[in-house]
């Protein structure tokens, strides 16, 4: 198990830049979950650490030490491609044991150690089976178990849930975590669903354009995004981000079509600041029984998406669309006809990016 | 609804008998067509009483083809007819000749299909159009500096060596239909292997190859079967009767002694080589079919 390092850390494909100067540091035993939208740069920055690609600049140290120059195979990583990538002629066992055979280990020892893995698997009975005689979720774990059976640096997961159909996937996220918790293996799992990666990570680490965006525990990514891009990309259904205009005499927030007076406490920090955008989540976002339109917004529902139990309400404001997430027995009783109120349940919730650099202006 | 119906009815009285009848007359024209010169060379191979012209046996008999196999040929026919004692020789031969070709194919084509298929380098579009150009290139074309080559390398009447040479006519086209194979295994696969610490060449033996493995079966039965079937090349390369593969041998048959009707020919031998020279392909395809079929260019599944 290795803490791993990245120091201004560059990968160049010819002229595209693929990740550009990331420093990270992952702690040993920590699940760390890379995540962003396809071409951020997470896959090329999980391929630097197996060796698979050379970095442009900047090193990757595991425990200290700089491997840039060490190959692949000496890098004692494990990497586990998209579910079930088995070598389909070898038995199960003689998948688990392929990293062994690699270097040579006695016939006995091997054994020994692929049927000990294959028990803290609970894998046992496959051991004698071809790869395409499992299902989907057997696989993931023969594959996860290749992956333990050398006791890695670190495990690095690529996307291995992205072929697996919804239902089986909720499954096998928790199953890793569990393996992972019981192999307590650095590990390095990189998706680009926010979902997967807020239920299973330790720390997630954001990127787009092969920049870091943001890093730590996925509450904080949830309840203090640091710019626009993790606000939106994070949380499902997204952040409602809003236009406005920030009026310092009268204390309010120009909406266009509706205004909003803007809370004591962050007056401070935006003195000074005319154009921003509001953020606020659906779920601190709810329909007002009686709104007085003046700490509230008056709209018309567009429409309403019953999901069992909760309801996510689309409402036209102006010029504004904002979504709201409310528990689906208040939402039946709404009269889809007339306008509506929308109030903020927790005004100390929201957030406030400036429009130019899309930074939060609150939690820096 | 009814009306349609009947119209219908009448309408396939009229149509379909007629078309039925005309497949079986196309059908039977093709069947004759193909199948008459394969019928003529069954007939008078087991004929105890071998001719020119195609007939029922007179008798059946199993000797002839024993014969060859037995390396002791009957001969057949009136007193002079040409008789070649070398049958046997020339299946081995043949043997040889497509054997030594099909290793030297398999092992030069997966080799070189696998570093154009995994490596970046400048021009290899070009090299892969002037291997495709030169696979459909007639090996006849090349056969002035072929036979001088070979000439100064002291390998004319060798049966290996030209084994080789036979080989580099169909190494564009195997390079190419292997590449496809290759193409279509993940990198993920050896990317694995290398991670799990295998060296690039170790991973090609222990996990490419394994996963190209119905592409070496296709290219390996192709290149047996273009080198069984190879004519110009050992025709001037090879000089010597005994030597000869079971091509040359067979023709040579009637260029000895053509005669106006050729009916001096020992006809059962030769028709009993000739089957066994057909029965290879049709073994061999029967075995390989299933790969053969594989030759589509879709993703090797993986699991």
């Amino acid at each position: 198990m290795a803490v791993v390092t990245f120091e201004n850390m560059t990968k160049y494909f010819g002229k595209v830049g693929a990740v550009k100067g990331l420093n990270l540091s992952i702690n040993e035993g920590e699940f760390m979950v890379l995540l962003g939208p396809s071409g951020c740069g997470k896959t090329t920055t999980m391929r630097l650490v197996a060796g698979l690609e050379k970095a442009t600049e900047g090193t990757v140290s595991f425990n200290g030490q700089v491997v840039n120059n060490v190959p692949v195979r000496e890098r004692n990583v494990s990497m586990v491609f998209q579910i079930g990538s088995l070598f389909p002629h070898m038995s199960v066992f003689n998948n688990i044991a392929f990293p062994l055979h690699a270097v040579r280990w006695p016939k006995g020892k091997i054994r020994t150690r692929v049927e000990e893995v294959a028990e803290q698997l609970q894998i046992e009975e496959l051991l004698t089976r071809r790869p395409h005689e499992l299902s989907g979720g057997q696989a993931q774990r023969v594959a996860l178990g290749r992956g333990l059976v050398r006791k890695p640096e670190v495990l690095l997961l690529d996307e291995p849930l992205a072929s697996v159909d919804a239902k089986l996937r909720d499954e096998l996220r928790v199953e890793i975590r569990k393996i992972q918790e019981i192999f307590k293996c650095t590990t390095i799992y990189v998706t680009h669903d926010q979902v997967e990666a807020m239920s299973i990570a330790d720390r997630i680490t954001v990127m787009n354009l092969g920049e870091l965006q943001q890093e730590g525990a996925p509450d904080d990514l949830y309840s203090k995004p640091s710019n626009l891009f993790v606000a939106d990309f994070v949380g499902r259904p997204p952040m409602n981000l809003l236009e406005c205009t920030y009026e310092e005499t009268s204390g309010l927030l120009n909406f266009g079509a509706f205004t909003l007076p803007l809370p004591e406490a962050v007056r401070g920090k935006l003195s000074g600041r005319g154009e921003l955008i509001f953020g606020v989540r659906p779920e601190n976002l709810s329909i007002a029984t009686e709104g007085n339109g003046k700490n509230t917004i008056k709209g018309k529902i567009y429409v309403m998406e019953n999901l069992g139990g909760e309801t996510i309400i689309t409402v036209d404001a102006g010029e504004h669309q904002i979504r709201i997430r409310t528990g689906s027995d208040l939402a039946s009783q709404i009269d889809a006809t007339k306008d509506i109120q929308i109030a903020i349940n927790n005004i100390s919730k929201v957030h406030f990016f400036d429009k130019q650099t899309k930074e939060n202006l609150v939690y820096k | 609804m009814s009306d349609i119906g009947k119209k219908k009815n009448l309408l396939a009285l009229v149509v379909s008998p007629t078309p039925t009848v005309l497949k079986y007359v196309v059908l039977l024209a093709i069947l004759l067509y193909v199948f008459l010169p394969l019928a003529w060379l069954l007939l008078t191979a087991v004929d105890t009483n071998p001719g020119a012209y195609l007939k029922l046996p007179d008798g059946l008999t199993f000797g002839y083809i024993w014969g060859i196999i037995t390396s002791k040929p009957i001969k057949s026919g009136s007193g002079q007819a040409t008789h070649p004692i070398y049958m046997t020789n020339w299946i081995v031969n043949s043997l040889v000749l497509a054997s030594v070709s099909m290793v030297v194919v398999v092992i030069c084509a997966s080799l070189a299909s696998y570093g154009l298929s995994r490596l970046q380098m400048r021009g290899k579009g070009v090299l892969m159009t002037i291997l495709l150009l030169a696979g459909f290139m007639p090996a006849t074309a090349k056969i002035l500096p072929l036979f001088r080559l070979c000439r100064q390398l002291g390998i004319l009447n060798n049966l290996p060596g030209i084994g080789v040479v036979v080989a580099s006519g169909s190494m564009g086209m195997m390079i190419w239909i292997m590449k496809g194979f290759f193409d279509n295994i993940p990198r993920d696969l050896e990317e694995q292997a290398w991670v799990y610490g295998y060296s690039r060449i170790r991973a090609l033996f222990k996990v490419v190859l394994p996963a190209a493995g119905p592409g070496l079966a296709v290219i390996a039965f192709l290149s047996f079967m273009r080198a069984w079937g190879a004519f110009t090349l050992p025709l001037v390369l090879i000089r010597k009767e005994s030597l000869f593969p079971i091509s040359i041998g067979i023709s040579s048959v009637l260029f000895a002694d053509p005669g106006e009707l050729g009916l001096s020919v020992d006809y059962g031998s030769i028709a009993a080589l000739c089957i066994l020279y057909a029965v290879p392909s049709v073994v061999i395809f029967y075995f390989f079919r299933k790969h053969l079929m594989s030759i589509r260019l879709t993703k090797i599944e993986v699991r």
